[in-house]
């Protein structure tokens, strides 16, 4: 057991992969055993009212499923592609109007004036429970798309602000009295000095947030939408549609899991970053 | 290393031929219902070419004295003058090497040795002529051309006659902007890129970034930086500080040498008091100065020594004297001017046979200095 805490004790890449599988593949054992333990008892004793397919269905229901969800239906529409695509350009929208906080972050970091004016309040805006406003946005903005992204907006840019604001008091006053005698202008030090430095940190940043701006989309669609996954899936609970519900929200982590991935890589290609080329 | 002729003239310089003038400068600040004084009555000048050090104990005011020259910091009474101009704040006719975090993480190490010039050239001609070509571009580009397109688009279902006027413009500004981009940066580069070579790097450093830099080497390229600028004066807060003993040596040399080179006037705040007297052609030792009946009240720092030494030359007769006088110092730093014996007077390292009278002098003490 010693060796497992020596610093220098190396894993080789491949048993890296193997330990890193193994929580999937034993999550997926105990899937696959309770399904059938709960048909076995369904088949076994007639008595004891189990819907085994509703409650854990195997993987080729779930297939079959997935497979109705991604077949156009009557008014041709393949509800899937749209779920998912509905889902996500409300969470891109977000996003990308989220990301603008880190403008506001920088000039608050950079400005006295800007700082004195917005810090106090984006901290106290920082502390309002989202879900709690969702009623209040949906009386004042409607159940359209507005609602939604306003929900991600208020929820994730506060915090956002004030991890660049932070980020950017981070960086020693040294860099900004040396830019100053290489003649930097107040606005050359906030985007060719200091933006670019924070810049690796708030991609990490928005990294962090995705789970909690997944979560509003999903909470905004379950109000009142045509489309996406939150929807989708609110609305297959009155049916108890486990193989339809299941793959919708290994879906919706899967994007999650590719876009995590996609930002770890953006991350990685900032100019100076560790392992940037 | 060359032998510097010692300074012998003592006949004081006129007032505009100073680089540096500080008057009656004294900084201070609120403190538990008083003042905590930093900085106590000092005047200070420094001509064009020298080379000061400036030593003392921690938290004595070296820093501070640095920041009133930088600009970054203000006296609370008194005035700093720089080439004749008052300082009113951080400007590109000083430059600054920390003993950290002087280097742009984000920029290669060519970009940032030649940041200051694309900045300078940037910002003038951008004034006249880029900056309103830009602003009108990104707002063409981001908002109105995107916005205008839709809107047609959805309208007439094609690019109108509009969208086509306001094509060529939107190019012109591009182009405009790109050209003198990439002249800028380019004149920019070579410059850098020949510092570089002169600082003792290669080529293939210059694509680096600072991470990947030793320490020793980042200082190099933060002394480069400033260095490219021609700054009237280069301030050095205690730069070689996080060196071990060898690069140290290494990097005493290289600012002896740039300092040679260019002809800079050099600010050099150090704790190493070797170090000062083997750099600077005059030393600086500020100390607290002590008042009450006693002594016992710290009233903020004073200079206690000022005096031309050799300057990157310590020749083995004089070692032994300037060993002594390092000690001295030391003594000062360690109890305060007040509490110190105080042999000041006629200690002129810049002569090997300048050293007299010491023992009479021994005998002065904190209550002789300050009758």
């Amino acid at each position: 057991m010693a060796t497992v805490f020596r610093s220098d004790s190396k894993i080789s890449q491949r048993t890296k992969w193997i330990l890193g599988l193994l929580p999937f593949v034993l999550l997926i054992a105990a899937w696959l055993w309770g399904a059938h333990y709960l048909r076995y008892i369904e088949t076994n004793f007639p008595d004891i009212e189990v819907a085994a397919s509703k409650l854990m269905p195997l993987p080729g229901e779930m297939f079959d499923g997935l497979l109705r969800s991604a077949t156009p239906d009557r008014n041709h529409e393949v509800r899937l592609v749209l779920d998912a695509l509905a889902s996500m350009q409300r969470f891109g929208i977000g996003l990308a109007i989220v990301s603008l906080g880190v403008i506001v972050g920088l000039y608050m970091g950079t400005f006295p004036i800007a700082e004195a004016l917005l810090y106090r309040f984006f901290v106290f805006a920082d502390k309002v429970p989202p879900l709690l406003l969702l009623p209040v946005l949906v009386i004042v903005l409607g159940v359209g798309e507005e609602s939604k992204t306003a929900l991600i907006v208020l929820g994730v840019m506060p915090g956002l602000i004030l991890e660049a604001h932070t980020r950017i008091k981070e960086i020693p006053h040294e860099q900004i009295f040396k830019a100053q005698t290489l003649g930097a202008s107040e606005s050359e030090i906030a985007w060719r000095i200091l933006f670019p430095q924070i810049l690796p940190k708030m991609i990490g940043a928005l990294r962090s947030n995705f789970k909690s701006a997944w979560g509003y989309v999903i909470a905004g669609e379950t109000i009142a939408a045509l489309h996406g996954i939150g929807y989708r899936v609110y609305l297959l609970k009155r049916t108890a549609s486990m193989d339809v519900i299941v793959p919708y929200v290994l879906l919706a982590t899967l994007f999650m899991f590719l876009l995590d991935f996609l930002f770890q890589w953006l991350e990685r290609q900032c100019p100076g970053e560790e392992g940037a080329k | 290393m060359t032998n510097l002729e010692p300074t012998t003239d003592t006949t004081p310089a006129a007032p505009s031929d100073y680089l540096i003038d500080a008057q009656s400068i004294t900084v201070s600040y609120p403190k538990d219902h008083g003042q905590q004084v930093i900085l106590n009555d000092i005047d200070l000048h420094v001509s064009k070419g020298e080379f000061v050090t400036v030593v003392g104990a921690s938290g004595c005011g070296k820093s501070t004295m640095l920041s009133l020259i930088l600009g970054s910091a203000k006296p609370t009474s008194g005035t700093v003058t720089v080439a004749g101009k008052q300082v009113e704040r951080v400007d590109r006719d000083r430059g600054i090497v920390y003993q950290t975090y002087t280097l742009f993480k984000h920029l290669t190490v060519l970009d940032n040795i030649a940041l200051g010039l694309m900045l300078e050239q940037t910002t003038v001609i951008e004034k006249l002529l880029v900056s309103p070509l830009l602003l009108l571009e990104s707002i063409f580009d981001s908002l109105l051309l995107p916005l205008f397109t839709a809107i047609t688009r959805r309208v007439k279902g094609a690019a109108t006659e509009q969208e086509k006027a306001l094509a060529e413009p939107l190019a012109f500004c591009r182009a405009l902007k790109w050209l003198h981009y990439f002249k800028v940066r380019k004149e920019a580069r070579r410059a850098a890129g020949e510092l570089l070579l002169d600082i003792g790097l290669t080529a293939a450093d210059g694509d680096k970034y600072p991470g990947e830099l030793s320490g020793g080497m980042r200082q190099r390229v933060a002394i480069a930086q400033s260095v490219i600028m021609r700054p009237q004066i280069l301030l050095m807060d205690e730069p070689f500080g996080a060196l071990d003993s060898n690069r140290r040596k290494v990097m005493q040399d290289f600012i002896h040498d740039q300092w040679k080179k260019y002809g800079l006037t050099i600010f050099f705040v150090t704790h190493d008091l070797e170090e000062a007297v083997k750099l600077g052609t005059r030393l600086i030792c500020l100390s607290q100065y002590w008042s009450g009946p006693n002594g016992e009240a710290a009233v903020g720092a004073k200079i206690v020594v000022d005096r031309k030494v050799m300057g990157g030359d310590i020749m083995p007769t004089t070692f032994a004297r300037q060993k002594e006088f390092i000690d001295l110092v030391d003594t000062i730093n360690t109890m305060g001017l007040s509490k110190a014996i105080l042999p000041m007077a006629d200690f002129d390292l810049s002569h090997p046979d300048a050293i007299t009278n010491r023992n009479s002098d021994h005998t002065a003490t904190a209550k002789q200095e300050q009758s």
